[in-house]
C-alpha cells in the first residue's frame, strides 16, 4: 500500500514536472513555418511594359534583358520542414520545392525544375526572411518562364 | 538641377534604362562626378547589365562554390547541436536513476528528478541559444546557394542582382547561353 502510494506520487510529480517545463519548451520549439509567395512571370522581348500584378517587381526583374513581362498567376504557400510543393509551369513544365528546414530568420529549401520529364536545374538554397530568388526557364511557346520567390513571413505552427 | 542620393535612387532605373530626358541625365552625371558612393553603384548595375547581355564564347563550367564549406559548417553545426540535445536528455536520465538509487524514498527522488529536468531544459534551452550566432549571415548576403546542378542537356548560370539582393538561376539549353561571368553548371548532354 506504502509502495502504492509512493508511486503515485512520483506518477503526479513527473506530471507536474513535464507541465511546468516541457509544455513551455515544445511551445518555444514549435515547428516554425514559412510562408512563400510564388508569382509565374512570362517573359518576351516585345514591346517594353509590364502587366497587371507587377507593378512591385520592376526592380526584381528591370536587370533581366526581357522586354515585357506578363503575370500568369501569384499564389503563397505555407511550408514547415518536408513540406513539399509544387508549381505548375506553362509549357509542360513544373517547379517543385521542398522546405528542409526552418528557423527564425531563414529558411532552407531545395527546388527543381522539371520541363517535359527532364530535369533543368536542381539546387538547395538558404534563403533570409523577406529575401526571393528568381528561375528564369525555361523558353516555351509564349516567351520565357521567370518564377519569383519570395519568403514573405515566419508562422510558428500554433498559427496554423 | 541638382540632384541628391535619395532622387538619384528614385531615378536610378529610368537613368540605366535611358529613360531620362537631357536634363535629368545631366543631373545624375553631376551628381555622380562629386558623389563617389552613386558613382560606384551606377558603375555596378551597369556592370550586371553586361554580364546578362554579353554573350561568352566559352561556356564555363565552374561551379558556384559560394556557399558549399558555410553549408558543410551548418551541417556540422545542427548535429553538434542534436548531439548536445541527446547528452543533455541522456543525463537527466542518468540523473533520476542515481538520485533514486542514492535517496532511497521514490518521493525525494520525483523532487530531485524534477530538479534535475529543470537544470536539463535550462541546459537544452542555453545551448539552443547558441545556434543562431553560428548560422547568422553577413549584411547583404541575404540568399545562399549550398548545392546547384544542372540537368542534362542544361547549363545554369547564378548571380545577384546588386540592388535587390535576389538570386538569379538562369537554366537555358547548352551553347545558348548569352550570360557571361557568372558562375555556371553545366549538365551532361
Amino acid at each position: 500500500m506504502r509502495v502504492a502510494s509512493y508511486k503515485t506520487t512520483a506518477l503526479v510529480s513527473a506530471f507536474l514536472a513535464l507541465a511546468t517545463f516541457g509544455w513551455p519548451v515544445a511551445a518555444v520549439h514549435a515547428e516554425p513555418r514559412i510562408t512563400i509567395e510564388i508569382i509565374t512571370v512570362i517573359a518576351t522581348k516585345g514591346e517594353r511594359g509590364f502587366g497587371p500584378g507587377l507593378a512591385s517587381y520592376k526592380r526584381e526583374f528591370r536587370r533581366l534583358p526581357f522586354n515585357r513581362y506578363e503575370l500568369v498567376k501569384a499564389e503563397a504557400r505555407q511550408l514547415g520542414t518536408g513540406d513539399e510543393t509544387r508549381i505548375l509551369l506553362p509549357g509542360n513544365a513544373y517547379l517543385q520545392i521542398t522546405s528542409t528546414g526552418t528557423a527564425t530568420d531563414h529558411s532552407r529549401m531545395h527546388a527543381l525544375m522539371n520541363h517535359r520529364n527532364r530535369p533543368v536545374l536542381n539546387t538547395d538554397i538558404r534563403l533570409d526572411n523577406e529575401s526571393g530568388v528568381v528561375f528564369v526557364g525555361p523558353k516555351v511557346e509564349r516567351g520565357t518562364v521567370i518564377v519569383n520567390i519570395r519568403a514573405v513571413k515566419r508562422a510558428a505552427a500554433a498559427e496554423r | 538641377m541638382s540632384m541628391d542620393c535619395k532622387q538619384l535612387d528614385e531615378k536610378l532605373d529610368h537613368y540605366l534604362d535611358g529613360e531620362l530626358d537631357a536634363a535629368g541625365t545631366e543631373a545624375v552625371r553631376l551628381h555622380t562626378a562629386s558623389c563617389p558612393s552613386c558613382n560606384d553603384t551606377i558603375t555596378a548595375f551597369q556592370q550586371t547589365r553586361a554580364m546578362i547581355t554579353t554573350a561568352v564564347a566559352d561556356l564555363a563550367t565552374a561551379v558556384d562554390v559560394s556557399g558549399f564549406f558555410e553549408g558543410i559548417e551548418n551541417k556540422l553545426a545542427e548535429q553538434e547541436t542534436r548531439s548536445w540535445r541527446f547528452r543533455i536528455g541522456g543525463f537527466a536520465r542518468a540523473a533520476g536513476r542515481e538520485i533514486t538509487a542514492t535517496l532511497g524514498t521514490p518521493v525525494r527522488a520525483a523532487v530531485w528528478s524534477g530538479a534535475a529536468a529543470a537544470v536539463a531544459v535550462a541546459l537544452f534551452l542555453a545551448m539552443s541559444g547558441t545556434e543562431p550566432q553560428r548560422e547568422r549571415l553577413a549584411a547583404g548576403d541575404s540568399v545562399r546557394v549550398d548545392t546547384l546542378e544542372a540537368g542534362r542537356g542544361y547549363s545554369v548560370a547564378t548571380w545577384i542582382q546588386p540592388r535587390t539582393g535576389t538570386r538569379v538561376f538562369w537554366a537555358r539549353p547548352n551553347n545558348s547561353f548569352e550570360v557571361a561571368n557568372a558562375s555556371h553548371v553545366s549538365g551532361a548532354r
